[in-house]
């Protein structure tokens, strides 16, 4: 019975709170793209044909934790074979969060170019604890 | 090539989610899988194990019963078996070593474990008042040998066992399913408690010659059901027990006769440890 009501705490309470966070961070994100918006990351290496006085590597990282909420989700999802809803808003939060972050070390410059991210997944196994997102590029400055 | 800065409103990679909705669903998904697992295996276990030859039973009885405490309360098993040697004497039951262990706990219960060993509690003991309630009882575990009903319930919770483990229930995840399933299994045992009760009038007034004492028992049970009900949650209600074994006394005629007294309050005093403080 003890374990029943620890898990139907620790379900409801991480799905609230997770859900307002989550909520929280795609308007704060939203906000932050529509402002960076002017400085453009690409993926190609070359973009405009104008000589460059300065290019420097920027680099974006956060670390997103998975709640208890959507770890059950997952191990429900992957008994079925489903999509794993939970995990696709955290890695979207995770790879925009790591882009205007290397954004915003890349205040000033004209372009970042090149740009990759990569990602890992952190903690246990077995469950969805946490992901790391890496978004790196460089930025370039062009000769005015 | 020109940038043209443009914001895409709606995101593509994140669906509209139904996080809650999706939980439920699939929560009942694995409910029904985990339920109909368990009726159909637990049905095919069942079958398997009332079949199980008593050797071979006995074999695998080795590895759990190994673990009792066969030495506790030695003067009280020994009396115990005596009982327990007239009524098997009586009946015709399997061919198993029926042995008794007495184990030191409040709970007023005794188990048939496989392969004829019975446990009885010393909370159960304390209770007794005459050797006809106590032959009862073990008449009662008794019944459950010859019905074989301790090898369903083996049966089914092996399968219980396993399922959840295959699904790493108990790991904690869906931590709600396991107790559901369980609740589910506890109801199954009824009518077979009900049916050892019937065998274990007959071998008492068998092995005695008349159903005296029989009753008193489960007036014994209803008066501790009042007190503490959880205790009883695996046997049917005592009242219930109680009426349909009078309708069987007064069916066949059986006398009643002078309760034989226990040779002294059970377990004997000598091999209490010191009373625990009372809760």
């Amino acid at each position: 019975m003890e374990d029943l009501i620890l898990f139907a705490l620790l379900f409801c309470g991480s799905y609230l709170i997770g859900r307002y966070k989550e909520k929280k961070h795609f308007a704060d994100i939203i906000r932050r793209e529509k402002e960076l918006l002017l400085l453009p990351a690409l993926t190609m290496k070359r973009a405009e044909d104008r000589p460059v006085a300065k290019a420097e590597m920027v680099t974006g990282n956060v670390v997103i934790a998975g709640d208890y909420f959507k770890q059950v989700m997952a191990q429900l999802a992957s008994l079925f074979g489903m999509r794993i809803a939970v995990a696709e808003s955290m890695m979207d939060r995770a790879r925009r969060e790591a882009l205007l972050r290397m954004k915003a070390q890349a205040a000033g410059a004209d372009a970042i170019l090149n740009v990759r991210f990569e990602s890992m997944k952190i903690g246990a196994r077995d469950k969805v604890a946490g992901v790391e997102v890496l978004a790196f590029g460089t930025a370039v400055y062009y000769r005015q | 090539m020109k940038f043209e800065p443009r914001y895409a409103e709606e995101n593509f990679n994140v669906p509209e989610q139904h996080e809650l909705r999706d939980f439920f669903r699939l929560s009942l998904y694995l409910l029904g899988i985990v339920f109909g697992l368990y009726i159909v295996l637990g049905f095919a276990a069942e079958k398997i194990a009332v079949r199980l030859p008593p050797r071979f039973e006995t074999a695998i009885a080795a590895h759990f019963t190994g673990k009792l405490d066969a030495a506790a309360f030695p003067a009280s098993r020994d009396y115990l078996q005596q009982v327990l040697d007239r009524l098997v004497k009586a009946a015709d039951l399997p061919d198993f070593q029926y042995k008794i262990t007495v184990q030191e706990q409040e709970e007023i219960n005794a188990l048939a474990l496989p392969a004829g060993r019975i446990v009885v509690f010393s909370g159960l003991l304390d209770k007794l008042r005459s050797e006809n309630e106590l032959a009862m009882v073990l008449a009662h575990e008794l019944g459950h040998y010859a019905h074989r009903d301790h090898l369903r319930g083996l049966g089914r919770g092996l399968v219980l066992l396993s399922i959840t483990a295959a699904l790493g229930l108990s790991d904690g995840l869906p931590g709600f399913i396991a107790p559901s399933v369980q609740t589910f299994s506890l109801k199954y045992s009824r009518e077979q408690e009900a049916a050892a009760d019937l065998y274990a009038l007959d071998l008492v007034v068998r092995a005695y010659g008349h159903a005296g004492g029989t009753l008193d028992l489960f007036a014994m049970f209803e008066e501790q059901e009042r007190k503490r009900p959880a205790l009883f949650s695996t046997h049917p209600d005592s009242l219930w027990r109680r009426q349909n074994l009078a309708d069987r006394i007064s069916q066949e005629g059986w006398p009643r006769k002078e309760v034989k007294p226990l040779p002294s309050r059970l377990p004997f005093a000598e091999e209490l440890s010191p009373a625990p403080p009372q809760t």
